[in-house]
């Protein structure tokens, strides 16, 4: 027989699992993601910036400088000889990403909204 | 109360089962660079070991860059043994060679390394380009019997075939572990499908808008070999003419065709990437034909934002909004 208590211990233990579901999988503002020679290096969450803030990181190219803020982020000067990456401007949607070859090192947008793609080819 | 906590008990073990399969197949995931591009893998199931290095290793057989390649070895003179992954994509290139009138050819390396696309672009001269001409042709270049090539003259530039090859040395180590997964190598791409894996969807980029922030279309696709070969991927200016990558090797020059960019879907990594610089250089025309020799599929993509698709695509495609795509 199942008593009134059982049924509280389970109306609790449903609300715990439920609430801990939501901790664990809730969506979350961008993060740029920067990567350096297939390594994560640092996730910065966009929406933790109070104004513009500057990075800087070491590439087998050299030194390259990052500006993020709430909106996006790009990259402002790099070592590299093309500097591709710098002329590719900001990106501010989940899923852009920059990358610069030369200095191996790629800066991503991730978040909750990004397009459900596998891949992009092009 | 003991029974109670029993009870308890058990519901936190069936809510940890439940937690638990929720996550399905573990996931893997590898990034890393070689091949001069961004390489990416995603798997589930099993994942094998050491992909990157096997990926390096294979650039280190087929790349021009690398002075102890077999490819470099053979430019050298020497007779090499290659692989039997290099022979069939070598053998693929030059029956592309043949049925695109000579316009793809991989022998085209002492023409490519006058226009310097590596670093930025450069017009070259016109004698020499025409004195470099004069070493390409697949036929009179490559030598290969018993899989060992020999280059009477000339040099070998894989570029238009190698991240293809990566797909399928990728895929094919993901099969043998027993996993399933995407693999990405610059714009090339390979899928394996596996347990559960349904349909992966592939953005195709959108070429007329920068720093690949848009999508043309979305591919669904189970399994196979997709890449894309784009007139905007690497290009430069001189004298208000823009100058692109993908070079047609009857002149020397920039492909002057209609396309901006072909994405070919194909059984093999090196059959798409090859396929897509091929049907670059010949137009929608002739690359409609040339697909179904190969039983591929392509999307065409015109300079006045035309798009036409193969017939096998239809279905397959989920067109992004102010695209509109023609099937043939």
């Amino acid at each position: 027989m199942i008593k009134r208590l059982d049924l509280v211990i389970l109306a609790g233990a449903l609300l715990l699992a439920g609430l801990l579901g939501l901790l664990l999988f809730q969506g979350e503002g961008a993060t740029l993601v920067v990567e350096i020679n297939g390594t994560v290096v640092e996730k910065i969450s966009l929406s933790s910036l109070q104004e513009e803030t500057k990075y800087s990181y070491e590439t087998p190219s050299g030194r390259i400088e990052i500006l993020a803020d709430r909106e996006g982020a790009e990259i402002l000067s790099s070592g590299c000889e093309n500097k591709l990456c710098v002329k590719s401007g900001k990106i501010k949607k989940n899923g852009q990403s920059i990358l610069c070859l030369p200095g191996r090192t790629v800066l991503r947008l991730e978040g909750a909204e990004e397009a459900p793609l596998d891949g992009v080819t092009g | 109360m003991q029974k109670r906590w029993k009870r308890l008990f058990a519901f936190f073990l069936l809510l940890s089962f439940l937690l638990a399969s929720c996550t399905g197949d573990r996931q893997y995931s590898e990034r890393g660079y070689a091949m001069g591009a961004y390489i990416s893998i995603s798997a589930w199931g099993n994942m094998p070991q050491g992909l990157l290095g096997e990926i390096t290793g294979l650039e280190n057989q087929i790349s021009h860059r690398i002075v102890d390649s077999q490819v470099s070895r053979a430019s050298r003179g020497e007779a090499v043994e290659i692989s039997a992954a290099l022979e069939n994509a070598l053998t693929l290139c030059g029956e592309l060679t043949e049925r695109t009138g000579g316009r793809f050819d991989i022998t085209l390396l002492p023409v490519t390394q006058l226009w310097h696309f590596d670093e930025g672009g450069a017009l070259p001269n016109g004698e020499a380009l025409s004195a470099a001409l004069m070493q390409v042709g697949y036929s009179q270049c490559v030598s290969l019997q018993n899989g060992v090539l020999s280059l009477p003259k000339g040099g070998l530039d894989l570029g238009a075939v190698g991240k293809g090859m990566a797909c399928d040395l990728a895929i094919s180590r993901l099969r043998e572990a027993g996993g399933h997964g995407i693999v990405s190598v610059g714009g090339s791409i390979g899928l394996l499908s596996g347990e559960g894996s349904g349909e992966y969807r592939i953005g195709v980029r959108d070429p007329f808008v920068k720093n690949g922030e848009g999508i043309l279309s979305v591919i669904s696709l189970a399994e196979g070999f997709v890449s894309t070969s784009g007139s905007y991927e690497k290009y430069f200016e001189a004298g208000g003419i823009r100058y692109h990558h993908i070079l047609d090797a009857t002149t020397g020059r920039p492909a002057q065709g209609e396309l901006v960019s072909v994405t070919a879907v194909a059984s093999s990594g090196a059959l798409s990437d090859a396929l897509s610089t091929a049907l670059f250089l010949v137009g929608v025309e002739e690359g409609l034909a040339l697909c179904a020799q190969y039983g591929a599929e392509a999307i065409f993509v015109s300079q006045d934002g035309t798009c036409v698709a193969t017939k096998g695509l239809s279905g397959k495609l989920e067109m992004a909004e102010g695209w509109e795509v023609v099937y043939r």
